[in-house]
């Protein structure tokens, strides 16, 4: 067979907003709005200039609940340009854009396959008068698809390659919800060559070969979780069916979270200082491109009592944001977040006989205390279980509570020791 | 931190009033001070004031007693405090809005604040500072006020807390901060409140949009829809358009039609004409207008024809003057020179007359004797001009000189007059000088020489004599010195007697003077050193007297020369000694005196001798002038005579002078010229009168000639004139007939051509009146009328069926309309056209209605596509939840914290006492005398119960009222020393709070309050018990008893 490449892209997203931003002003706000579009015209850039093949995209193209029309428009526009460019497009649908899913019917260009929902169809893709590949594929006929939709695909396949399009949740911890779930075995069972699979947003190659199973990811980070270099798979297919994926970052705007260890920060120009150099640091790697960060400071010393004063880290955050953001391309503190603990030897304040060594005692106690724990959720209630707060707020998890605890009791040995202590 | 001294300007009954009394610089002391005074003295005024000044006056509302200024002054006043390292401060607190006006002044004298003055009082609440540190019985006797949040926090919690800050100040602040962030009671305006309220609102328009975005679909269809029925109606439209343009075609070629109709008609009912030529009315048209022209020239040729041969016959030429022509011009030339001639010949006989007057005049003027040829004849060539030139500058140069010579003559004669009255001035002024004799003259300056000599020398001879004595006498006085000294040398030291000395210091010179001074310091302890000094002193006196002696030698010695040169000179001026210096001087001034008198004489005589010599000179010249002028008068008579010779000579018989002569040949010069001129005029007139007559003549032979009068010469020139004109009129005569002449011929060339050519186009008419087959013009015109019409009528045929077929078309559809509008009428037209008109309107708002649709419905679905704003909604949605989650994060900790903090005090208040109360344990056991040694402090309760020695344990309300007093003055006791442990020590102020005491405990309670001063709290006791006074006197020695009075 003649050698060939095709891009493979899941999850785009597309129009989504950012989550887990505190503030950004109207300018970042912009460049945030339109990221997951800048993204997928960088795909799209990607296919023209190499002259791929084909194009798949694994599902959560956008999320329908947020019923975006720009976003689907966008969408048709670029697979307008591939299809002027001859280039076909395979596209599935996943859980955040099921084919019952309200979106709108628009006309796809000629060169756009968009499979179905009710079993597994299969689609050639010819280069001249040769057919030099088949796509196989399904969509999610509706959000909660619990089936095994590998099964369903062909085990064997009379094609000089096969490609699989899937969105599915491989294995039992991904950190994403278990839709389609399926796992390597069902999928290696099967006779394709390539599997492009979409839901899970961290990229990664499961098999490299014999099928090649690969996860794009979505190629926008678009929360602190997301973090890092995000993008698609370009895969070369040899002449003899070998597929050699290689990942392209295709981000606009990129995350990132850095921690500052305070031990050695002693001046309030110190503080500021270190975190210049980690916003120029991150320039660095960001590659070219605008960065949205977040700052931990974190141990104990002397830097504690600084980070503790009213309205220094304001302060830090603002003078970031004018400096650091204020450039092109920008990095842009999304917040500076306060780790640090006071320089004091718990161990010996439990060992006296005073209300502090009886408060930490209980503390230690408490932290693992169902009862207490009851206790606090009970105070808790009072916002979390209000009308609003329960649209609005997600109730603590155990490790959140308990986050909660120790900056709790960090807060109150704060106030208990005084500086001159 | 203790109060120095209070300052009312006005409270209660106190105005303008210190304690202590500033007699008492210090103030109050840091230990104890007790203030007795009687009752309504004003104690428990000055507790309130305390309170005021330092926390605020009572305000209206409060159930504290105000004060207001009942003795006058400004409601409020001043403290003065002072803190653990002597810093001064001052704190004045004025009645006014919020607990009145507060003016804080620092150690350094700058101005502070509120905040100043919380951290000086340890940043103890009010309620504190009233309940515990200043409080009077009542406030003791009640044990809410111990009950209060912040002091039962600080009885069963004092002492928890390690920092700054109490439990309770630390509970209050997380509190407050848990608060601001959400609270379930003001959910909505506080922080949380408000992200939940944005949220609900921003997802609300989320909504909208999103339900605006569901309608996409629907609103495509529409769209669809109505372009589907745009394209229906505008087929519609189409038709009816086109139905009415059909209408309108009919209507429009309905007058084309019917003019089709009539043309058809009458071309069918018109003659028909066999042969016609081509153009015939035109060429027939051209042809006549041709002959009428032809026959036009004819008659005008032959009208000329006449009128010239008229015109010729009735002119008539004098022939005889064309033959003399040439004369008659030849006149005609000389006629300018003629007229002139006879116009000049007046002005010359004229000028002629004036010049012969003027000759006249002339010669008279010349005198008797001459006239034109004498003039004529007379020599006036230059030869005799330059002889009477030279005999005339003769005469003048002789005339010149003997004039001069005689002005000479005249200023000799006034010189010599002027000298001999100089010289007889001078001698005059001589005479009246006395006349020296001739001794005087040779003796007098070498006497007053002598004299001068003298005067000199004997002014220095006065000069040496004084130098000699005052040479002489200092030599006396040194020779006089030096004898002392030698004698003081001789009797060796002391032997000079101080006066002797100071006889020699008033004697001596000055350079003698430091050796008495010397000598007076140094006399008794340097005698040895005197004697060497005074022996050095002798040396240089002597050799002083030697110098002194030889000066006195020469001067003697000068002294006598210049004796003996006096006495020289002296005699000469016949001195018989040494004259007196005034002997001389009067001598000096006679002698100057003759001398001046000498030298007048002599300068008068030597003025006399020149005025006399200058006379005799003048004289001489006198005589010397009139010889001159002898000679003069010689000479020109002389010169005169030579030039009256000459004028003999050349028989000029006048008597003249050169000058006039030469005046007389100039004159005859232009009398010479006049006669020319006149003799020259004399001939011009002859020669015009000579012309004048030769052409008159000459002209009356032309006239003659020319068969007419001779005319007279008063005629003259009028009558050439007249011949002039008549020979040229005969001559354009002449020129005239020719040019008749020759048009008569062409006219009748003319009229034979033009004769021809009439007859040729009458042959030409007739020709085409025969193509007609007209026999006559107006035939002709008639059948052409009817060809014309029939062509006419073809047009109209043709071009309504053309303009049809433009309407139509060709063919069938044109056999359709023509047959459709024989049909039809104009008024069922009409009625069409209205029917089709009225669809059409219809048709088109309905077309305009759906498109004005489809553009809304294409507008919306277009925003819908390039909606942004839930792009920016659902990105602030998450930024409002993600700060929402922040703040409910921060107010979690907050609310674990204030759990922890309450779990932490309940376990310590359950299992520790806490200190307040192991405190006042301790004061209550000490002032009940070890009745109750323990005080008891139930878990988790925040009561007192009290236990005595034996462990039976009594409740407050089994307390007798002093018991109880006590034990709330021991719990006070406690808070205070806890309180001291943790911040500045502030004053206690108490009011006669011992009135319940029995003597024995209040001699204790006196001891605990002693134990207090002497740790550091200032203790301010008001008391109106003097037994108080003395406890307290006993148990703190140092105490400062204040008394204050009514």
């Amino acid at each position: 067979m003649k050698p060939f490449k095709f891009v493979h892209t899941a999850d785009l997203h597309l129009d989504s907003p950012f989550s887990g931003i505190s503030y950004v002003d109207e300018r970042v706000a912009e460049r945030l709005r339109e990221a997951t579009f800048q993204t997928f015209d960088r795909i799209v850039d990607l296919c023209i200039e190499r002259a791929v093949a084909f194009l798949l995209v694994a599902g959560d193209v956008y999320d329908s609940r947020d019923h975006s029309l720009r976003a689907q428009l966008r969408f048709r526009d670029g697979l307008i340009k591939l299809s002027n460019a001859g280039i076909p497009s395979f596209i599935v649908r996943g859980n955040h854009d099921p084919l019952d899913s309200q979106l709108a019917t628009l006309k796809w260009p000629d060169e756009v396959h968009v499979f179905g929902g009710d079993g597994v169809s299969c689609m050639p893709v010819r280069r001249g008068s040769k057919t030099i590949a088949h796509v196989y594929g399904i969509s999610f006929s509706t959000q909660d698809i619990q089936r095994n939709l590998a099964n369903e695909f062909p085990k064997q396949c009379d094609s000089p390659f096969s490609v699989g399009l899937l969105h599915c949740n491989v294995g039992t911890n991904t950190g994403h919800d278990p839709y389609a779930p399926c796992t390597i075995d069902d999928l290696s069972r099967s006779g394709m060559d390539y599997w492009a699979l979409g839901h899970v947003h961290t990229h990664g190659v499961l098999l490299s070969e014999r099928p090649t199973i690969v996860y794009a990811g979505n190629p926008q980070g678009r929360h602190p979780g997301e973090l890092g270099p995000r993008g698609c798979y370009l895969v070369d297919v040899n002449t003899d069916g070998r597929c050699i994926p290689q990942y392209m970052p295709m981000d606009s705007i990129r995350w990132f979270i850095e921690t500052v260890e305070i031990g050695g920060l002693d001046e309030d120009e110190d503080i500021v200082s270190s975190a210049h150099e980690v916003c120029s640091s991150i320039r660095e790697r960001a590659e070219g491109i605008a960065a949205i960060c977040r700052i931990v400071f974190t141990g104990r010393g002397p830097a504690h009592a600084n980070l503790s004063k009213p309205g220094f880290v304001e302060d830090l955050t603002r003078r970031l944001r004018e400096t650091e953001g204020g450039q092109e391309p920008f990095v842009w503190t999304e917040r500076i977040e306060v780790e640090t603990r006071k320089a004091i030897d718990v161990e010996a304040l439990q060992k006296g006989q005073d209300f502090l060594a009886d408060f930490l005692k209980l503390t230690s106690k408490n932290r693992t205390d169902s009862n207490f724990h009851a206790a606090i959720r009970n105070e808790l209630a009072k916002l979390f279980n209000s009308r609003l707060g329960r649209a609005f707020l997600e109730p603590l998890n155990d490790e959140q509570l308990l986050t909660c605890f120790d900056n709790s009791v960090e807060h109150c040995l704060d106030l208990l020791i005084s500086e001159q202590d | 931190m203790y109060i120095e001294r209070i300052h009312i300007s006005g409270y209660g009954i106190f105005s303008d009033f210190s304690l202590p009394d500033l007699r008492i610089r210090d103030g109050f002391i840091r230990g104890l001070n007790v203030v007795i005074g009687a009752n309504e003295s004003g104690k428990t005024t000055l507790l309130s004031f305390i309170r005021a000044i330092l926390f605020g006056m009572p305000s209206a509302k409060s159930r504290e007693k105000a004060y207001p200024p009942l003795a006058g002054g400004r409601h409020g006043g001043l403290i003065t405090l002072v803190d653990n390292h002597g810093g001064r401060y001052k704190a004045e607190r004025f009645a006014g809005k919020a607990g009145g006006l507060l003016s804080v002044t620092l150690p350094d004298g700058s101005d502070g604040g509120m905040t100043d003055l919380s951290e000086l009082l340890g940043n103890s609440s009010k309620d504190l500072f009233r309940n515990v540190f200043a409080f009077s019985l009542s406030e003791l006797q009640d044990f809410e006020s111990l009950a209060k949040d912040e002091i039962k926090s600080r009885i069963y919690s004092a002492g928890i807390g390690t920092g700054r800050l109490s439990l309770h100040e630390i509970e209050t602040s997380l509190k407050k901060m848990r608060d601001e962030l959400f609270t379930t009671d003001q959910a909505i305006s506080k922080n949380v409140g408000k992200l939940l309220n944005d949220c609900t609102q921003t997802r609300q328009q989320l909504r909208d949009i999103a339900s605006q975005a569901s309608k996409y679909e629907e609103l495509r269809a529409e769209l669809h829809s109505l372009s589907q029925r745009i394209e229906t109606e505008r087929d519609g439209l189409n038709v009816a358009r086109a139905n009415l343009s059909h209408v309108e075609a009919l209507i429009q070629s309905w007058e084309t039609w019917t003019d089709l109709q009539a043309a058809t008609k009458k071309l069918g009912s018109a003659l028909e004409i066999e042969r016609f030529p081509t153009t015939g009315v035109a060429r027939l048209e051209k042809v006549i207008e041709r002959l009428r022209a032809a026959k036009d020239n004819l008659e005008r040729a032959q009208r000329e024809l006449e009128q010239q041969q008229n015109k010729l016959n009735k002119m008539q030429i004098d022939q005889a003057l064309l033959k003399h022509g040439p004369q008659i011009v030849e006149l005609e030339r000389g006629l300018n020179r003629y007229e002139s001639a006879k116009k000049d010949l007046p002005e010359l006989k004229t000028l002629l007359k004036v010049a012969a007057s003027d000759l006249k005049k002339d010669l008279s003027d010349l005198g008797a004797g001459w006239d034109e040829k004498r003039v004529v004849d007379f020599d006036t060539s230059i030869p005799v001009r330059e002889a009477i030139r030279s005999h005339d500058l003769s005469v003048a140069t002789k005339s010149q000189a003997l004039h001069d010579s005689k002005l000479s003559l005249e200023a000799a004669s006034k010189s010599l007059a002027v000298a001999k009255k100089d010289l007889e001035r001078q001698e005059a002024r001589l005479r009246k000088l006395p006349q020296p004799s001739e001794q005087d003259k040779t003796s007098l300056g070498k006497s007053l020489k002598t004299a001068r000599k003298l005067q000199a020398d004997i002014q220095t001879y006065d000069s040496l004599s004084r130098e000699i004595t005052h040479l002489t006498e200092r030599h006396a006085d040194k020779s006089s010195y030096k004898a002392t000294i030698e004698r003081q040398v001789l009797q060796g030291a002391g032997g000079i007697r101080l006066s002797t000395f100071v006889t020699v210091i008033l004697l001596l010179m000055p350079i003698v003077g430091w050796l008495i001074l010397l000598y007076l310091r140094r006399e008794s302890s340097r005698q040895a050193e005197n004697r060497q000094v005074v022996l050095n002193t002798l040396g240089t006196l002597e050799q002083e007297l030697q110098e002194l002696n030889d000066r006195v030698g020469s001067a003697k010695k000068q002294s006598e020369e210049m004796k003996t040169s006096i006495r020289t000179l002296g005699k000469q001026l016949q001195f018989d000694d040494i004259p007196s210096l005034g002997d001389i001087d009067s001598v000096v001034t006679k002698l100057q005196d003759q001398s001046g008198e000498l030298t007048s004489w002599l300068e008068v005589k030597r003025r006399v001798e020149d005025a006399a010599e200058h006379a005799a000179d003048a004289d001489k010249n006198y005589r010397e002038s009139q010889e001159v002028v002898k000679r003069c008068e010689e000479d020109l008579q002389q010169a005169q005579e030579s030039w009256t010779q000459w004028m003999n000579a050349h028989s000029i018989d006048i008597e003249c002078t050169p000058k006039t002569a030469l005046e007389l040949l100039s004159k005859l010069e232009s009398t010479r010229e006049k006669i020319k001129t006149i003799e020259a005029n004399r001939d011009r007139v002859s020669g015009v009168e000579n012309a004048i007559k030769t052409y008159e003549d000459s002209a009356n032979r032309v006239i003659e000639s020319c068969d007419r009068k001779r005319q007279p010469q008063s005629e003259f020139p009028r009558a050439v004139y007249g011949l002039i004109d008549f020979c040229k009129k005969a001559g354009k005569d002449a020129d005239l007939a020719k040019q008749l002449q020759e048009l008569i011929e062409e006219d009748r060339t003319n009229e034979d051509l033009f004769r021809k050519e009439v007859q040729k186009v009458e042959r030409e008419v007739n020709k085409l009146l025969a193509e007609a087959d007209a026999t006559d013009e107006e035939q002709f015109r008639r059948r052409a009328e009817i060809v014309k019409e029939r062509a006419d009528l073809n047009i109209t045929i043709e071009n309504c069926t053309k303009s049809l077929e433009r309407i139509a078309g060709l063919g069938e559809a044109l056999s359709l309309f023509l047959h459709e509008l024989q049909g039809t009428t104009p008024e069922k037209l009409a009625e069409a056209k209205r029917l089709a008109e009225e669809q059409l309107h219809k048709d088109e708002e309905a077309f305009e209605q759906t498109q004005k649709d489809w553009g809304r419905i294409h507008q919306q679905v277009e925003e819908l596509e390039k909606e942004k704003e839930a792009s920016t909604l659902r990105l602030r949605l998450n930024i409002l939840q993600e700060n929402l989650k922040v703040k409910a994060g921060e107010w979690s900790t907050l609310t674990i914290a204030l759990l922890l903090l309450k779990e932490a005090r309940n376990k310590y208040e359950r299992e520790r006492k806490p200190d307040v109360v192991q405190e006042g344990q301790r004061f209550f056991s000490t002032f009940t005398g070890g009745r109750y040694p323990r005080l008891i402090s139930p878990p988790g309760e925040s009561q007192i119960d009290v236990e005595d020695r034996v462990g039976l344990r009594k409740s407050l309300s089994q307390l007798s009222r002093g018991t109880a007093e006590q034990l709330y003055l021991a719990l006070r006791f406690g808070l205070i020393q806890e309180f001291s442990r943790r911040s500045e020590p502030l004053p206690i102020i108490m009011d006669d709070i011992l009135v319940n005491f029995d003597p024995e405990r209040a001699e204790k309670a006196c001891g605990a309050i002693g134990e207090l001063a002497e740790k550091n709290n200032q203790v301010i006791l008001f008391t109106c018990h003097p037994d108080t006074v003395e406890l307290l006197r006993a148990q703190v020695p140092g105490c400062r008893i204040l008394k204050l009075s009514k």
